[in-house]
């Protein structure tokens, strides 16, 4: 994720929103789930644009937010299946689909979170910190394990140097 | 690019448009509309409890006083218009002492159940042992000592008894003192005695009257004060309400040991006063299980430094004392 210039929540809002809904759609699988939890997060990060916008990272920050709302809501929604079997919504295919994207979903969860971070949401190491609540070089450490697993499908004209 | 970042940019292109930017606005005005709602909500509710439990609220405090106890000097007149000269260090040296002690032991003796208001006033007079012996008995070895008499009503549960007796009361109190202050002996009476037979008599001020010098808000506190005696006060058959109090400046830490409360900003100064009396609290706060409100024959009310009052109790009577010097206060008709 480009940083692009947080004056104006508008330009801002519409640079971001896609890549944090992927993100959030390829960690969940559930479309719904994800417009949900993005629209969330931008919401609360209009309501406090004067303090958001000038953090180390807004894009961090409100995908982190993201992130959590997005936990939040599948705990719940597991717990109601618990709950409530009879009235859980029926199994649902993944999203988006494709061998890649069933690559990513098998990785531990700390992995597939980095790789989507960095890779979908585009954002930088820095940034994938911020979101994640952890140390820069665990960030670091986890997309090299994560790289080594993934082999081939990590492997392009820009893999030589991907660290921002 | 590498195959995830190319399929990443294919699955950009089928992003669903969200919501604009201006919906997210409207959303967001939305909860600070209710954000501010509802801590107004809770702001008032707060009020309303805080004021009903406390201070400022018409009708929250149900107060019974009781008949007073008799206050008659030894002329058998009000002790407050007894002509009787001050009494001043130059005849009585140890002044500060006698008081000191006179009021702790006045506080600790005062009836719980009869005290409308601690008596603010003393009698006291320089003699001798053989003249004090000749009406109370005791050494008469020409001794110099100092009678103090105080008129109310008192019990003293320390005092030594019969057994199975109930505890000594009366309504005059006499303290013997020595000429270094110390005190030499105390007496219950039925009736106050006439102190002009052992020599000269003066009058004893035991806790001086408050001044805005020393306490700036002091009139704001009376006022709160008597509006939450006066607006809740149940009057009964031949009672009279306190018209008078007692106020120390403290700090929280020390007011915490008599009160609890909260342990945040110990060092604060403070400003309590209390009242006697016998009060009821109806609307005060209790156990779910309470069958009866609270009562007590003295209400304590706390002050922070501005005069605002943030803390209010109902119970037995608290010496003062013990938190710093204690001053009189009259509370506005």
């Amino acid at each position: 994720m480009r940083l692009v210039a947080v004056n104006d929540f508008d330009e801002w809002y519409a640079d971001q929103r896609p890549r944090v809904y992927l993100s959030l759609l390829a960690l969940s699988g559930d479309a719904d789930l994800a417009a949900d939890a993005t629209d969330e997060a931008f919401t609360r990060a209009v309501t406090q644009w004067k303090r958001v916008r000038v953090m180390e990272s807004p894009g961090g920050w409100t995908q982190r937010v993201a992130l959590n709302v997005l936990r939040r809501r599948l705990r719940r929604r597991r717990f109601e299946a618990r709950l409530l079997p009879r009235l859980a919504s029926t199994e649902h295919e993944l999203m988006p689909t494709g061998e890649v994207w069933d690559l990513v979903r098998a990785l531990p969860d700390r992995q597939r979170v980095a790789v989507v971070l960095r890779y979908v949401a585009d954002l930088t190491e820095p940034d994938i910190a911020i979101a994640m609540g952890i140390a820069r070089g665990t960030v670091a450490s986890t997309l090299a394990a994560a790289r080594e697993r993934l082999g081939e499908v990590l492997t392009g004209d820009d893999l030589e140097e991907d660290v921002r | 690019m590498n195959v995830l970042e190319r399929l990443v940019t294919e699955e950009l292109t089928r992003v669903p448009t969200g919501p604009s930017a201006g919906d997210l606005r409207r959303r967001a005005r939305v909860r600070r509309a209710r954000r501010v709602g509802a801590v107004a909500t809770v702001a008032v509710v707060f009020a309303v409890l805080a004021i009903a439990a406390m201070l400022q609220s018409p009708g929250s405090h149900q107060v019974r006083v009781v008949e007073p106890a008799p206050m008659t000097s030894t002329t058998g007149g009000p002790i407050a218009v007894t002509p009787l000269p001050l009494a001043t260090t130059k005849e009585f040296p140890p002044l500060a002492k006698i008081i000191a002690s006179l009021t702790g032991t006045v506080r600790s003796n005062t009836d719980p159940k009869a005290v409308v208001e601690n008596p603010t006033s003393a009698e006291i007079v320089a003699t001798t042992d053989t003249k004090a012996y000749a009406i109370w008995g005791g050494t008469h070895d020409d001794k110099p000592i100092y009678v103090a008499q105080v008129t109310g009503s008192f019990v003293c549960d320390t005092c030594p008894r019969p057994e199975g007796a109930s505890s000594p009361h009366g309504v005059a109190l006499t303290v013997w003192f020595g000429t270094d202050g110390h005190t030499g002996g105390l007496g219950l009476a039925q009736r106050p005695t006439d102190l002009s037979q052992l020599g000269t008599v003066y009058r004893l001020e035991l806790t001086p009257l408050a001044t805005t010098e020393q306490f700036p808000a002091l009139a704001s506190m009376a006022e709160i004060v008597s509006n939450n005696v006066r607006t809740d006060y149940r009057a009964q058959p031949g009672s009279t309400r306190p018209t008078s109090g007692e106020i120390v400046e403290t700090t929280r830490g020390r007011a915490f040991s008599l009160f609890g409360g909260s342990t945040d900003n110990l060092d604060a100064h403070i400003y309590v006063i209390e009242v006697f009396g016998n009060f009821t609290c109806d609307e005060c706060s209790r156990p779910s299980n309470a069958v009866a409100a609270p009562q007590g024959n003295s209400l304590h009310l706390l002050f922070d430094a501005t005069g605002r009052g943030y803390g209010f109790g109902i119970g037995e009577p608290i010496d003062l004392s013990t938190l710093g010097t204690v001053y009189r206060v009259e509370l506005p008709g």
